[in-house]
């Protein structure tokens, strides 16, 4: 009589160690939950400050964010101003903190380059160009109307500087080595391999466009 | 708590705990992290880190002469890029391209190498190679001959004075185009055949405004490629370039010529001296474009046969487009016709002299380059080394060879001279043999002695005026690299030999280059930085030149020569040079391989090609296996070359409609027995198609119409 002894021991288990079961299940759970979601993200991320304590929020003031960062003639991108650059204002201290006092002693007196760890840094396997990826072939397409400024195509994968006084903490992958914010070929996929954009713009899905 | 239910509890806290983490990034991020971290494993080869920096050179590898911008990461070369602002610049050619790639090739010598009794080399020392050289120039005596694969730098000067010391004359040159205009050039600037030579006829393209090339494939491998095709791109930015193309092949020149507003010009091969003669009679005779000269007379009774109709018959293209096209050339106010052969070498003076007619009839911006030669005791100067022909030299040899020792630099003749293998043998008779090369090419295979040498971006070396540049030209190539193990610059090694016979040379090359820029009035100190110096030259005027040159030596020679139109089962061969394919002495750079189409080289097989009309009329089919076969030359054809008739290659047939009726088209490149793997046993080499034969009145071997036979072969 399998089937009767089953019920059998089915009902001798009663509300009361169901209870049990179903505590123990939403222990674990929240457990998993938070170790997953809280503390693997903590452990599995070193924290490390930027060289120099750099305020966008400041520079924004008096500049737009293409006077530092900008496209060359060639095609390429400046990325991160030079010290030779940042000299033309900073060749002597601006104000009396401990940052700006900081940087003149250690790059701009001897004109060193700023060790800057860069958020979005990619892999030696990609090639990524900024010029390819330019805002009027966006808007020439019309898909994007939202996008009306060169920033709202920057912050597709850059996150928002521009209110930042402090440069945002550079996160690095105790285990890749990577930072947390390099774009993940997923990332470049969501407008590469988007269906919307097939014979619309010139976003190539083949292995040579981003590996070289 | 009972343990039962401490049992249940436990299983319901574990899968909770295995659900949780399920729901987390933790197992996805942790697997898609550990996969990033095995390819960042330290003893996987990755990308060195550091500081990029970039220095200006000019290549030398390329004939060309681009500009080159090496960018170099800790003091690495790892990439060239062109050179904005450089004279002969504008882009990067795909041979100045793949010059970081060579650097780093296996493939590179290393030590000098002795060939001992078995045919093998073996590595010997520096002091054992001096002094094993040193006792074989003893006993050669002034017995000795010297091939120089360099043109536009002062190595050929260094070993001229050397050769003259020990009392030899017999320097050459590797065939090349460069020497085909510079003899025709002589012949017209200098009546006086004992006047010391030195000038080269200079293409001014930024004054043309309409360039018409006659074979000469000058945006693909005829001269300085990258700057024609700067001024091309620069001129037509807006509405297009009248840039005109006639050869057999519908090349790249052929292509840009059509996309920037101009046109292709089918001819035959091997017919461009008479397509020019034909455009110069209805030039002079319908447009009245002639010479206030005595001596025209007698040009315009020799211009009399190319009518329309004749030109037409061996051309192979329409009277009414040879018409269209003198029309065009008369309308523009500064035309420059340039007229050479369509594979850099191989055409004798007969094209250079009726492109300087042409050009002179249009009155085009022609210029007159002065060369400088480096101020040695006995030093020749380039243009004086072209007038001897090393084709002649070794053809003309006997059964047994004129000289004892013979120095290979920086040339490879045994893989790159007309009737290769046949000549090759003539070399390999020589008792003594010297090879400066960078890898193991076909030549110095055969060599007693091979001594490695620099390339481009790992020596000092001047480029000066490069075939077809308008003005005079002067960079350095700069040592950016170091050369690999015991690599030396050849001309180094030979004024150390000089200073140990004590001939009064300088002590070593780069005294000879800073006391030749210093004779130009040149800054040292700039050329070293990579700066390039560029000055006007005059233009050139009838007046000028010798006008009788075209009656006794373009007119004579035509008359001697046949033409070049298939009969039967033959077809002219169609030669088509590719910079990206490397030189004979580097083979095909790597890089270059993955530019190749399937229907130019598949597996070991490379393509021959020819239209379907041809096809046709020769029983051939795609893809067919073909056996392509030197039909031979006529009445004049040297007999001595070890047999010119009957050598053969096999090949695959691909049918090609941008080529002219009656022509089989074939890469130059292939077909290596030496070097890497790159390069060996990659089709086969077209040079021992090559039939050469003496051009009447210069005397010089050509080969620019060669014919051959194809026949299907199972």
């Amino acid at each position: 009589m399998p089937r009767h002894s089953e019920n059998k021991r089915f009902r001798a288990a009663g509300p009361g160690r169901q209870a049990k079961v179903f505590a123990g299940f939403f222990l674990g759970l929240a457990l998993a939950l938070c170790l997953g979601w809280r503390l693997f993200p903590a452990l599995m991320y070193r924290e490390i400050p930027q060289p120099v304590a750099f305020t966008h929020a400041s520079h924004l003031e008096l500049f737009d964010c293409a006077d530092c960062h900008y496209l060359r003639e060639d095609g390429s991108f400046s990325g991160i101003p030079g010290t030779e650059d940042c000299l033309q204002c900073h060749d002597t201290p601006r104000g009396d903190s401990r940052a700006e006092a900081e940087y003149i002693e250690k790059y701009a007196t001897g004109e060193k380059k700023v060790p800057w760890l860069v958020h979005q840094k990619q892999p030696d396997n990609v090639f990524f160009s900024h010029a390819a990826h330019d805002i009027k072939s966006c808007q020439k397409m019309g898909c994007h109307p939202e996008w009306e400024e060169p920033e709202d195509l920057c912050g597709y994968c850059h996150p928002s500087v521009e209110a930042l006084d402090q440069p945002a903490p550079y996160k690095e992958n105790r285990l890749t080595g990577y930072s947390k914010s390099t774009m993940k070929m997923a990332d470049c996929e969501s407008c590469h391999a988007n269906p919307d954009h097939r014979d619309l713009t010139a976003a190539n899905n083949a292995c040579f466009t981003c590996h070289k | 708590m009972k343990r039962r239910d401490f049992m249940k509890c436990a299983a319901g806290f574990s899968a909770g705990l295995g659900a949780g983490i399920a729901f987390s990034p933790l197992p996805w991020q942790l697997l898609d992290d550990i996969s990033v971290w095995t390819q960042n494993w330290p003893w996987i080869p990755a990308n060195p880190k550091g500081e990029n920096t970039y220095e200006l050179s000019t290549s030398k590898l390329c004939p060309s002469g681009c500009g080159l911008k090496v960018r170099l990461l800790n003091g690495r070369v790892l990439r060239v890029l062109p050179q904005a602002g450089h004279p002969l610049g504008g882009g990067i050619s795909p041979l100045a391209a793949a010059e970081p790639q060579l650097l780093y090739s296996p493939s590179r010598l290393t030590t000098p190498l002795r060939r001992n009794s078995e045919g093998s080399h073996s590595p010997i020392s520096w002091p054992e190679a001096k002094t094993l050289l040193l006792g074989k120039l003893e006993a050669a005596g002034e017995k000795l001959l010297c091939l120089c694969g360099d043109e536009s730098g002062s190595g050929s000067a260094v070993l001229s004075a050397f050769l003259r010391a020990r009392g030899s004359e017999k320097i050459f040159f590797m065939p090349s185009e460069a020497q085909c205009q510079s003899l025709a050039w002589q012949h017209a600037r200098y009546a006086d055949s004992s006047l010391p030579y030195s000038s080269q006829a200079g293409y001014d393209f930024e004054k043309a405004d309409l360039v018409l090339a006659i074979g000469a494939n000058i945006m693909e491998a005829w001269g300085t490629v990258m700057r024609n095709r700067r001024i091309v791109a620069e001129k037509g930015a807006e509405k297009g370039f009248p840039l005109y193309y006639a050869g057999p092949v519908q090349n790249q020149t052929a292509a840009l010529a059509a996309g920037a507003g101009g046109g292709w010009l089918p001819i035959r091969a091997g017919s461009e001296t008479s397509l020019a003669l034909g455009l110069a009679n209805v030039l002079a005779r319908t447009h009245g474009k002639k010479l206030a000269h005595p001596a025209f007379a007698q040009i315009e009774h020799g211009l009399a046969r190319f009518d329309p109709a004749h030109v037409s018959a061996v051309t192979g293209l329409g009277p009414r487009r040879l018409e269209e096209m003198c029309e065009k050339l008369a309308q523009a106010a500064a035309p420059l016709v340039v007229c050479g052969s369509e594979f850099g070498q191989g055409a004798g003076c007969g094209p250079a002299l009726s492109g300087l007619l042409l050009n002179l009839l249009l009155r085009g911006p022609l210029t007159a380059v002065p060369l400088h030669t480096a101020a040695l005791p006995g030093a020749r100067g380039r243009a004086d080394i072209y007038r001897g022909d090393i084709v002649r030299e070794l053809t003309g040899w006997g059964g047994r060879p004129a000289a004892d020792l013979a120095i290979f630099y920086e040339a490879n003749p045994a893989y790159a001279l007309p009737g290769a293998a046949a000549l090759a043998d003539k070399i390999r008779a020589i008792p003594f043999k010297l090879a400066f090369a960078p890898f193991m090419d076909e030549t110095a295979a055969l060599c007693d002695l091979v001594l490695p040498t620099p390339l481009g971006l790992e020596k000092l070396d001047d480029i000066e005026s490069p075939l077809g540049c308008g003005k005079v030209f002067y960079a350095l190539a700069r040592p950016l690299a170091e050369a690999p193990g015991q690599c030396r610059h050849g001309a180094d090694v030979i004024l150390e030999l000089a200073a140990a016979l004590d001939m009064g040379l300088p002590a070593n090359y780069e005294a000879v280059l800073r006391k030749k820029a210093q004779d130009m009035s040149l800054s040292w100190i700039s050329l070293s930085r990579g700066q390039s110096f560029e000055r006007p030259a005059p233009e050139l005027e009838a007046a000028d030149c010798d006008l009788s040159v075209f009656d006794k030596l373009l007119f004579r020679s035509l008359r001697a020569a046949r033409g070049a139109s298939s009969n039967g089962r033959r077809a002219g061969l169609a030669p088509l040079c590719r910079n990206a394919l490397g030189t004979p002495q580097t083979g095909i750079p790597p890089f270059a391989l993955k530019t190749l189409r399937a229907k130019e080289l598949k597996g070991g097989e490379m393509y021959v090609f020819a239209n379907s009309a041809t096809a046709r009329a020769l029983g051939l089919y795609q893809d067919a296996r073909v056996s392509v076969r030197a039909a031979g030359g006529n009445g004049n054809a040297v007999r001595n070359t070890g047999g010119n008739t009957g050598r053969a290659i096999t090949a695959r047939f691909n049918i090609f409609e941008g080529i002219a009726d009656d022509c089989l088209g074939a890469y130059l490149g292939f077909g290596h027995s030496a070097l890497d793997e790159y390069s060996r046993g990659k089709g086969a080499n077209i040079c021992e198609l090559f039939s050469p034969e003496p051009e009447e009145g210069s005397g010089l071997m050509t080969w620019h119409k060669t014919e051959v036979t194809v026949e299907v072969v199972a």
